[in-house]
């Protein structure tokens, strides 16, 4: 175990020694000041909110929604559902939670996509790199197997993805605290249920859905990018084909929806939202049982695959 | 005598092409060997299966006695090695390149490191990054690297590629010391034919997947053996008819000098009946045939790139 700590460690040194880590961590940080920045200067909330004004607040609001539907029925898609919101507040007397660094973290997790996008960036390389530079040589003849060198590399994507995610949550809650303030300990913010009306729910709660979710798929694609990566020791093949993947994963599954063999396509099974309470499964009668079952044998089949090319492997000159 | 590799009967197939063709042969402990051949013979491919990084398709490779496929990790824990060029990672300095690799093996400390770092001169550029190193720097490193577990088996491919006069000879002599003094059996392989008739004490030469002769390089010049001389006399043909009297002579003339291959000692007896029979002398010489020759004869054209 101690050997492997040690693997990862090797693998971790290397990476962050590498300039395009650093431009990954740069260029995120870089958006979420700007995003910070942005949303400071664009949607400053009425102050009022936080105080015993709050009611006058959101009446007020409302008129200006109402307003601009008469002046352009284009705002109706957008300010119906506000207004509709602001109501809810008022209807049943709760004060809304005011905006602050839970809400900013909430409201920003699209940047895990980007977070996705890194790390299949680094599965992609971390065992073609290897290959290109001539080291996998003096990596090989150590006395590891290559399952340990194999798995101890898998391991150190997933722990890179974790510390960006890490990074991603933190950075954006004290840039969300330094502009916004802290919201206090148990904010909520309303969602819509699948039947259409609203539902008040604790917005940690949301943080973990918007935040999981998305990792979870994440999890698989960096699997997937890993899997080719080493088996063509290619990079740019792996990157492609994953990238390609990722968007086109869920139009795959459509263009297929009539087969009845469509229930085992890949991406039926990496959107677990599809079960939250607000979202319908993606085709009748999809249980979470079956989609773990589904995700888990690619899961498996992928890296099995990896692991075949790898250990039997003639290390020839390339 | 120990041996500390042996490799016996070793075939390697790639489709339907067989690239080594059965090699055998084994090192003695504290033996430099040298691997010898054209390009394309199969240096690098048996350097590839005795460390490992290719499979065997027929035969065994023994480190130790531990068989290299069925005992991995304690066969390959008794060799340091550089499988064809020195290649590291650019982007990380010469200390964390050998920091990365001890952390690969069992027990290495920072002073090992230091140590190593010393032994092949690197102390001034170890904290620069690799990419800035000359191909002769890099090879060092290489050598560092290789030799940080205190190997029993050091493997090298070409270790004197890229480095000048100066470093040559002291890879050269580092590989005697450590040969030496050290008992460390060093396997090289190269085209260069002078440096390794200077540095090993056995060469194998290899043609097309074969091992076509070992020579033995140290004891050439000590040895009783059959060895050739020249003879410059006059007349020729009645020289070469007492001389083919003499037991345990080999003879051969081609109308300029006579060839004699016998032992060192018999020499003063075949003058002497030469001289009784009033031949005319000019001149008995040491025929030195050197690897060099012996290699174009064996591998039958000039194909060294």
């Amino acid at each position: 175990m101690n050997k492997f700590f040690q693997l990862i460690r090797n693998e971790q040194m290397k990476l962050y020694l590498l300039r395009s880590t650093w431009i990954m961590v740069g260029l995120l940080s870089v958006l979420l000041i700007g995003m910070g920045i942005l949303t400071k200067v664009l949607d400053e909330q009425d102050p009022r909110l936080a105080t015993d004004e709050w009611r006058t607040a959101l009446e007020e609001e409302n008129e200006q929604f109402e307003k601009e539907i008469a002046e352009d029925e284009f705002f109706e898609t957008f300010n119906a559902g506000f207004i509709e919101e602001n109501m809810f507040y008022l209807e049943n007397d709760i004060q809304p939670t005011k905006y602050g660094a839970l809400s900013f973290v909430y409201e920003n997790s699209i940047f895990v996509l980007l977070i996705g996008l890194f790390s299949i960036i680094v599965a992609a390389g971390i065992v073609a790199n290897e290959h290109r530079w001539g080291t996998i040589k003096l990596l090989l003849i150590r006395p590891i197997s290559r399952t340990t060198i194999l798995f101890s590399k898998y391991a150190s994507v997933l722990v890179f993805a974790l510390s960006m995610m890490a990074f991603l949550i933190v950075g954006l809650f004290v840039i969300g605290l330094i502009l916004f303030g802290f919201e206090g300990a148990n904010p909520m913010y309303l969602i819509s249920a699948s039947d259409g009306t609203l539902e008040l729910t604790s917005l940690y709660k949301g943080i973990v859905a918007d935040y999981g979710f998305p990792f979870i798929e994440i999890i698989m694609l960096i699997t997937l990018a890993f899997m080719i990566s080493t088996i063509f020791k290619s990079n740019s093949m792996a990157l492609g084909a994953t990238l390609f993947l990722m968007f086109t994963g869920t139009q795959i599954y459509v263009w297929f929806e009539k087969y009845a063999w469509s229930k085992y396509i890949l991406f039926a099974h990496t959107d677990f939202s599809q079960f939250s309470s607000s979202n319908t499964p993606i085709f009748e009668g999809n249980t979470p049982l079956f989609s773990i079952t589904v995700y888990a044998a690619y899961y498996i089949l992928f890296l099995l695959l990896a692991w075949f090319m790898f250990t039997k492997r003639d290390i020839a000159g390339d | 005598m120990q041996h500390t590799i042996e490799i016996s009967n070793v075939h390697k197939k790639i489709g339907k092409k067989d690239i080594i063709k059965g090699l055998t042969f084994s090192i003695r402990k504290g033996e430099v060997f040298g691997l010898i051949g054209p390009n394309g013979a199969g240096k690098t491919t048996t350097i590839r299966m005795m460390v490992g990084l290719i499979g065997i398709t027929e035969g065994e490779v023994r480190i130790l006695g531990k068989s290299i496929e069925k005992d991995f990790k304690q066969a390959i824990q008794q060799v340091g090695a550089i499988v064809e060029n020195p290649e590291l990672y650019p982007f990380m300095s010469g200390y964390k390149n050998l920091l990365h690799f001890s952390r690969m093996m069992p027990d290495i400390t920072k002073e090992r490191i230091d140590e190593v770092v010393k032994i092949v001169g690197l102390e001034k550029p170890i904290h620069e990054k690799v990419k800035k190193y000359s191909l002769g720097m890099r090879q060092r490193l290489g050598v560092a690297q290789a030799l940080l577990h205190k190997p029993s088996v050091l493997i090298l491919d070409e270790p004197t590629n890229g480095l000048d006069p100066a470093g040559i000879r002291e890879i050269r002599q580092y590989i005697r010391r450590l040969a030496e003094e050290e008992g460390v059996s060093v396997i090289v392989s190269s085209h260069m034919l002078s440096e390794i008739q200077l540095m090993c004490d056995r060469i194998g030469i290899i043609k097309n997947g074969e091992l076509i002769a070992i020579e033995d390089v140290r004891s050439e010049k000590t040895t009783d053996l059959a060895q050739t001389f020249t003879f410059e006399v006059q007349p020729i043909e009645k020289a070469t008819s007492i001389l083919e009297e003499h037991e345990h002579v080999e003879v051969k003339q081609d109308g300029k000098a006579i060839f004699v291959q016998c032992e060192k000692d018999t020499i003063p007896k075949l003058i002497q009946s030469l001289v009784q029979q009033d031949i005319l002398i000019y001149g008995v010489s040491l025929a030195e045939i050197s690897v060099e020759d012996r290699f174009f004869d064996l591998i039958g054209e000039n194909i060294i790139e």
